[in-house]
């Protein structure tokens, strides 16, 4: 009798035991603060790690394309997989062209801009950017491996440099088997030598990328400056292919870089600004300004190029060459809503000389569930078309005879002509244009991101009417997209 | 629930705007990066051309009129409020519901009856209150006229001043940018038929020229209507209530401290209204990089004065006041006709239980509180005994952690300086605080109990302002200022016998720190002038006037978190607040407490060796109880005494047993 | 020397856990009234625990009363009716003297009687009073803090805080005395052993404690 109450005493107190552990457990849970959970750091990939190449790569190495046989040898794949990327064929996968009938490849290189205008004419020197050897022309083989310029993203020691006139050859005096032994994994050097540089200069193109980015300061940047990112850790690159997409050379909405790729859907205490993330992008408030150490291109007048400036005239405002500028820096950026996907002026496409031309132009609109209100940069010029064929044209502007030596449009558009395949009528005049980037650069924390009354006020940042609704959604309620949902996008010119 | 009346109260609040013709929809688009021809984009983006176009207001174009119905463009004479807004709105009716109009003065009691306990006083209102910052005007024979000269720019007109000549100001607080310089300056000027049109300067309606205000007709209709949009009336902003109350500031342009000492808010409170962050402002703070918080979490949220101190009877905003509204009920969906409402706006404003405003109480707890508006359970999961500590404390307890703009901490007037200004410190200020050198701190202010309507008691946050100055006669009334120059003064220098007594160093010289009657012996001196000038029986008070702290709120982010800010020894519901440096008089004079202030001073006063006096609180004398901080310290004496007891037999039956077992070996 | 199953499975269980509870509470106990000598950041941890073993110790000891009602083993308890004030005194004179002689233990323990004298009224005060008492100061203190209006005002969080402190004093102290008189068994360890293997090895008591050295 006792023994059996001892047995079910003994299997009691075991629970009990158990159970403490299992209770103290969700004591513990209960007592703590309940935060969201936002743990970015949770979600980022360790960095890769790095192999020293001293000893591996002895040289001597002729040119460039030596180094990347050398190269090839122990990475039998690379070549092929930097050619399946844009940065080789400057043109992206095939897509649907809102607007067109084309299913086309578009990119970088047939495509053109309102700053330089395009690489076809000029492409020698365009090339400099390029991740290849001695794209002089179109006889060009992309197929051929060792064209592929591997120290570009993967030098470390910085003394590496392409000749700017001749399709991107390494440039003479680069002592290439030095820089072979210590190439790594590409820093921000790499990718800003390029991409900071984009449009001909420091921070003419992107208003969130340029030099100040190379040692950023927490005040430019959060995640390169306070974290010292380097790029990959957002642009997460397998097999060479670095994602990340540019409204300004593509049109769809695949392979991007997404806060979310780290952070939480909904990071924010307050459910007030969580209630906002279906409306706005992170980047609307977390990029205040933009060009924030450096100024930026805001526009770029080709129609006055060509004359002798007034001596004393600021190079940045006016210059023979390429016309009249103007820059800003730390400014606002100017938003408008954006699906993910834009509308592209594809060359050859007619213009309405009268009016301005989009470019680029993001998609989306109040309607569009999927489209958000973003910050861009809009950058706006005026550049040359064709008066009776009614397109823009692409200079010859780079070289002999080009528009920078003899300051002859007539010229220089019909020698341009010759590359694009357009045909060029002889008569040309200016048209305006704008193009569209958004950022997603230079982010601010929470301590310098917009507030409420930095849009919903009187003076607010947003004109609520010309994005589509009634009045100031604090006061009038968000925008009720569902009703008559837009599901292309399509958006009023 | 909760969530259904706030859904509701959001509804009626918008219409509430929509009403006053809000100018929130604003169509400009502003962008620093305009650089270029914007036209093209204007149109940017937008497939909803639907869109209406923006209310601006529905209120209708209107005459100004003078007392006597003349277009004023017409007449040249001052504009009638009463005559002008009183042609649609009962303008008598607005003024007869009006606590900023009346001022106390429907409050007045019988000479030395006021509740605040100063014997001269007679009310609890701005008139016949005595102001111990400003030395304001109080005591049987206070003239309206002296006391608008004085005290008329803090009142919006009407009430006791209609009779000399100053009508309620509606455009004080309906108009956008009233001009509050002109305004007082014909206040001081005695020229109270103008102050209302004054209000107007700002406008480009009148002039003042040197024969007077003059109407400029080619901004009027024939009919006499301004042409402009200046003057149509809107809902009071936060910008308006600021004229009088405190330094409010949009986050345009970083915000400044003033310099002056007349911004009230600001003096007493150390509080700014804006959304600022405090690490954008313009003010000079310690450790400014790391302190993004906002100046206020409201201000920040887009809320207006108007959200919480709305007019009582606003449909937008009535809900029946939490102290008469039937406990079943969480909304009242009986609502006045908005035409009604129009006509006749009760403007009494919904006001909190402060210990400051002290007039019109009958007010008191007529605002929503936080918990009106917020849900606690919400938000406080994380704190533990969450309804214990919302039991024993106010939300501003922890939401109003620090205050970083400089409030003052101490006015002395028993030994003001030539020009009759009296010698003033301040929190978080090191040195003077009108100069944009001086390092601001911040300081934490004291936690007292405060005595709520339902009879609980509830620490809140507080600043304390001691107030020094000499009372004479029988009953006592504050020393004439200018008598009290000439007992300190006299020609260019310090009556000899004063200048003998304040100069602690003997050097010949008083210096800027000498120049205080910091001991009883200096006092006794001033007092024997005062006597030799007739005065009798001249004394130096001391009074203490809390001011609650319940703007400057900011999220749960900053506010105070941590367990051990209050449950530990260096807690802060009992850490001490300065109140002055020294003690006019000498150590032993201690100040009193005004008698109307709704809070329970259980703490004690303590004059430290270099003369500082100080206030700690005792929460626990008013049995609170903070876990980690109160313990009664006999338990753990004897405790440990019993302990070390038992410890010690151990010991030496342990010691005794070893001996013999190395014995027995 | 012969070798007895002194303490049943259950038992032992029951009396460790029962210690480290009460071990764990003191020492959280400290940290909530002297925050800032002990571990200032874990003050809220520290009530969390406090709170969850309290009640566990409290269940326990529920449970604890139910196995020894059942299986009659209450009655080890149970100070004889009628000369417990001689053997009580038989037991103290022993502490005294005898143990300091190698006397031998004035009473033998074995299944049947595992306590002496002095041990049975000093459990029955620590189990009935003491440990009674400190359930009911905590859960009131409790009660109070978690729904303060369902209280009424005469019970002061105070007083109550100051009772049962005074309590775990009094439990610090029966402790060191406790712990302290395990040592006087045959070997300073035999007594801590038996509770924790359950066996005893009892000495005869006819020979001296020849064992004994430290």
């Amino acid at each position: 009798m006792n023994g059996r109450i001892a047995r079910v005493a003994v299997g009691l107190g075991f629970l009990f035991v158990i159970s403490v552990g299992v209770i103290v457990a969700a004591g513990f849970r209960v007592g703590r603060p309940t935060y969201r959970v936002d743990n970015p750091t949770s979600r980022m990939r360790p960095p890769s790690p790095h192999t020293d190449h001293s000893a591996l790569l002895q040289g001597p190495f002729a040119d460039g394309s030596s180094v990347t046989k050398a190269c090839l040898k122990c990475h039998p794949s690379a070549a092929h997989e930097v050619m399946a990327t844009s940065h080789w064929s400057w043109l992206g996968q095939k897509a649907a062209i809102p607007g067109h009938d084309t299913y086309a490849r578009i990119g970088k290189a047939n495509l053109i801009n309102n700053f330089c205008i395009g690489v076809q004419p000029n492409i020698s020197h365009c090339t400099y950017c390029h991740a290849g050897y001695g794209w002089t022309d179109v006889s060009f083989d992309f197929k051929k491996q060792e064209n592929v310029d591997c120290l570009i993203c993967h030098d470390t020691t910085g003394s590496y440099q392409k000749d700017p006139d001749r399709g991107g050859i390494v440039a003479a005096g680069v002592d290439l088997v030095a820089t072979a032994k210590k190439v790594g994994v590409p820093t921000r050097r790499n990718c800003g030598f390029c991409h900071f540089a984009g449009g001909g200069g420091d921070a003419v193109k992107h208003g969130d990328l340029d030099g100040t980015m190379f040692f950023p300061t927490e005040r430019i940047d959060i995640h390169m400056g306070k974290l010292d990112f380097n790029c990959q850790q957002c642009h997460r690159t397998t097999h060479h292919n670095i994602p990340g997409r540019s409204m300004s050379v593509s049109v769809d909405d695949s392979n991007r870089v997404s806060c979310v790729d780290c952070h939480a859907a909904a990071p924010h205490q307050d459910d007030r600004l969580n209630n906002h993330i279906k409306t706005v992008a992170c980047q609307t408030c977390h990029i205040p300004r933009m060009a924030i150490e450096a100024a930026t291109k805001m526009s770029w007048d080709w129609s006055v190029a060509g004359h002798d400036p007034e001596p004393g005239t600021d190079p940045h405002l006016y210059s023979k060459k390429r016309g009249a500028f103007t820059f800003a820096r730390n400014v606002a950026p100017e938003y408008y809503w954006y699906n993910g996907s834009a509308d592209r002026y594809l060359t050859g496409d007619r213009i309405d000389p009268a009016k301005t031309t989009r470019i680029n132009y993001p998609r989306g609109n109040s309607r569009d569930p999927r489209a958000r209100i973003w910050p861009f940069k809009v950058h706006r010029g005026k550049q040359p078309y064709d008066q009776i064929n009614k397109y823009f044209l692409v200079p010859r502007t780079e070289g002999k005879e080009g528009f920078w030596d003899e300051f002859n449009w007539d010229k220089a558009l019909r020698l341009g002509s010759e590359a694009t395949g357009l045909r060029y009528s002889g008569k040309y005049g200016f048209a305006a244009t704008e193009m569209y980037w958004p950022l997603s650069h230079m982010v601010a924390g929470k301590e310098k991101a917009l507030q409420c009354f930095d849009c919903h006020s009187e003076h607010g940042r947003l004109n609520w009417r010309a994005l589509g609704y009634e009045g100031d959604p604090a006061f009038r309620g968000t925008r009720k997209p569902f009703l008559t949902a837009d599901r292309d996008g399509e958006n009023a010119k | 629930m909760i969530r259904f009346s706030r859904s509701v109260f959001f509804i009626f609040a918008t219409v509430g705007f929509g009403v006053f013709g809000s100018v929130r929809a604003a169509d400009s688009p502003r962008n620093d990066a305009s650089l270029v021809d914007r036209s093209a984009s204007s149109e940017a983006n937008s497939s909803n051309s639907e869109a209406p176009a923006p209310i601006r207001s529905m209120h209708p174009k209107f005459k100004m009129l003078d007392k006597l119905g003349k277009p004023v463009v017409r007449s040249g004479a001052p504009i009638s409020t009463m005559r002008t807004c009183g042609a649609c709105h009962d303008a008598q009716y607005i003024e007869a519901h009006n606590y900023h109009a009346s001022a106390g003065w429907d409050e007045r009691v019988e000479i030395g009856k006021a509740l605040d306990g100063r014997p001269w006083d007679l009310g609890p209102g701005l008139f016949g209150r005595w102001d111990p910052l400003s030395y304001g005007p109080s005591g049987p024979d206070l003239e309206v006229r002296d006391w608008l000269m004085k005290m008329g720019d803090r009142h919006v007109g009407g009430g006791p001043a209609r009779a000399s000549g100053v009508e309620l100001d509606c455009f004080l607080c309906h108009i956008a940018s009233p001009d509050m310089n002109a305004r007082r300056e014909a206040l001081k000027s005695g020229s109270f038929d103008w102050v209302n049109t004054a209000t107007l300067a700002s406008t480009r309606l009148v002039k003042k020229e040197v024969d007077g205000w003059k109407w400029n007709a080619s901004r009027f209709s024939s009919e006499g209507e301004p042409i402009g949009d200046e003057t149509i009336p809107r809902l009071s902003t936060s910008k308006n209530c600021g004229l009088c109350h405190g330094l409010v500031a949009d986050a345009s342009k970083p915000v400044v401290l003033p310099t002056n000492s007349r911004v009230w808010g600001l003096e007493t409170k150390g509080q700014i209204f804006s959304p600022q962050r405090l690490k954008d402002s313009g003010l000079n703070l310690v450790g400014k990089d790391l302190l993004s918080r906002s100046f206020d979490v409201h201000a920040e949220r887009l809320l207006e004065c108007s959200s919480c101190h709305n007019t009582i009877n606003n449909p937008a905003f009535f809900s029946g006041t939490a102290r008469d509204r039937p406990k079943h009920l969480v909304f009242e969906p009986r609502r006045l006709d908005l035409g009604e409402y129009l006509a006749r706006p009760d403007h009494d404003l919904a006001k909190g239980n402060t210990v400051q405003g002290t007039s019109a109480r009958r007010f008191a707890g007529t605002m929503r509180r936080c918990e009106n508006c917020h849900n606690p359970a919400a938000g406080h999961d994380w704190l533990p005994y969450s309804r214990r500590h919302m039991r024993a404390m106010n939300c501003e307890t922890c939401h109003v952690p620090r205050v970083y703009a400089p409030a003052r901490s101490q006015t002395d007037w028993t030994f003001p300086d030539r020009s009759g200004e009296p010698r003033v410190a301040y929190r978080s200020a090191e040195g003077d605080p009108h100069r944009v050198s001086t390092p601001l701190a911040g300081f934490d202010p004291v936690l007292l109990p405060r005595i709520e309507h339902d009879g609980s008691r509830k620490l809140t946050p507080y600043n304390l302002i001691v107030t020094w100055y000499w009372t004479a006669g029988d009953p006592p009334a504050p020393v004439d200022l200018n008598i009290l120059k000439q007992a300190i003064y006299q020609e260019n220098d310090y009556r000899p016998e004063v200048k003998a007594i304040l100069d602690d160093d003997r050097d010949g010289k008083v210096e800027a720190a000498e120049e205080r009657l910091d001991t009883a012996a200096k006092a006794e001196v001033v007092a024997g002038v005062l006597k030799a000038l007739g005065l009798r029986n001249p004394r130096i008070r001391g009074e203490i006037q809390p001011y609650g702290l319940h703007h400057g709120t900011t999220s749960g982010e900053f506010a105070t978190r941590r367990c051990v800010d209050c449950h530990g020894e260096r807690s802060r519901l009992t850490k001490p607040i300065d109140l002055s440096e020294y003690v006019p008089g000498g150590a032993g004079a201690k100040p009193v407490v005004v008698a109307d202030a709704n809070v329970i001073w259980n703490g004690e006063l303590a004059v430290d060796r270099s003369g500082r006096l100080s206030y700690e609180p005792r929460p626990t004398a008013s049995s609170y109880y903070i876990m980690g901080r109160d313990r009664r310290r006999f338990v753990d004496s004897a405790g440990i005494a019993v302990d070390l007891v038992a410890l010690l037999g151990v010991l030496i039956h342990g010691g005794l047993r070893f001996r013999a077992a190395r014995k027995a070996k | 020397m012969k070798r007895v199953y002194l303490y049943t499975l259950y038992e032992r269980i029951w009396h460790w856990f029962q210690a480290a509870c009460i071990l764990t509470l003191m020492a959280t106990g400290a940290v909530m009234r002297r925050p800032e000598w002990f571990g200032l950041a874990d003050f809220h941890t520290a009530i969390t625990i406090h709170n969850v073993l309290g009640l566990l110790l409290t269940g326990n000891a529920f449970l604890a009363l139910f196995y020894h009602l059942t299986t009659g083993e209450i009655r080890q308890f149970l100070p004889e009716p009628r000369d417990f004030i001689t053997l009580a005194v038989r037991q103290a004179n022993y502490y005294v003297r005898g143990i300091f002689r190698g006397d031998p233990h004035p009473f033998e323990r074995g299944p049947m009687h595992k306590l002496n004298p002095l041990q049975k009224i000093t459990y029955l005060v620590i189990l009935n009073l003491l440990l009674p008492l400190q359930t009911a100061t905590g859960l009131l203190m409790w009660g109070m803090e978690h729904r303060p209006e369902s209280f009424p005002s005469f019970f002061d969080l105070g007083s109550l805080a100051a009772i049962h402190a005074a309590g775990s004093w009094l439990f610090a102290a029966f402790l060191i005395v406790h712990i302290y008189l395990t040592t006087t068994g045959p070997t300073p360890l035999t007594l801590i052993r038996a509770m924790i293997v359950g066996w005893d090895e009892i000495e005869d008591s006819h020979e001296p404690a020849s064992e004994s050295h430290s």
